[in-house]
């Protein structure tokens, strides 16, 4: 739930929503030190392969190694399948 | 009237790309056209028969890569129109799941670039497949290579 300004919501899209259960979080981003995507991924516990995960920032495909603000959303999605 | 550059659309409901075509043909009309359209396998990704396909995307972004890219196709051709609309939700084998029609006062614009946004929409938008059999479901890992 989202309850003050000092967050960021966490997205997981398609089979990582359906493995780690969940598809929306909301986190505090004090709890991530260098703010960065990638330590995102490893504070929520999602180990996969970093070549196999396309991340997005306020909805602009980014990188692993982008720095995250308060209020950003950020999503982990996997190789994208559509056509 | 002014023509209207590109259109794109998610579809949740099933679609008659044919019926599509010609409602947006009335204000885009050119010499050359090329259609594609793709339709969901009878077979899934380990040969078994499929029942249903499910779609999956990440809705605002979906929209605004493809509008992006077709927007700068525009700005590279000015004879240049596109339909696009793709399917999400549980979509039944043979059924359409996307529809590309472009428009062009060129054969060769209009066939480059319907094959350039199947590519697009396959490999660079969040579009994920999920198969489903008698026996469960699976997800698409890698999408299919373009191939003769």
């Amino acid at each position: 739930m989202k309850n003050n300004a000092s967050q960021i919501k966490v997205l997981l899209f398609a089979e990582l929503s359906e493995k780690y259960g969940w598809d929306e979080k909301y986190l505090s981003l004090d709890l991530i030190e260098d703010k960065k995507a990638k330590s995102i991924l490893k504070y929520i516990n999602i180990n996969v392969a970093h070549q196999s995960i396309i991340v997005a920032i306020n909805k602009e495909i980014s990188s692993l190694e982008a720095t995250v603000k308060d209020n950003d959303e950020v999503a982990f999605m996997p190789i994208f399948t559509g056509g | 009237m002014d023509k209207i550059k590109y259109k794109f659309k998610i579809a949740t409901d099933p679609f008659d790309p044919y019926r599509e075509i010609e409602k947006w043909e009335i204000n885009n009309q050119m010499a050359a056209m090329s259609i594609f359209i793709g339709r969901v396998r009878e077979i899934d990704q380990f040969g078994s028969q499929l029942k249903q396909l499910e779609i999956h995307h990440y809705s605002g972004l979906t929209e605004k890569l493809i509008e992006k890219h077709l927007s700068e196709i525009t700005k590279k051709i000015e004879s240049f129109s596109a339909l696009v609309i793709h399917r999400v939700g549980f979509i039944d084998p043979l059924e359409p799941i996307v529809l590309i029609a472009v428009r062009a006062d060129k054969r060769g614009i209009a066939n480059q670039y319907c094959s350039e946004i199947l590519e697009v929409t396959k490999f660079k938008v969040p579009f994920w497949k999920k198969e489903w059999t008698d026996t469960g479901s699976s997800w698409v890992k890698n999408n299919t290579v373009l191939s003769t």
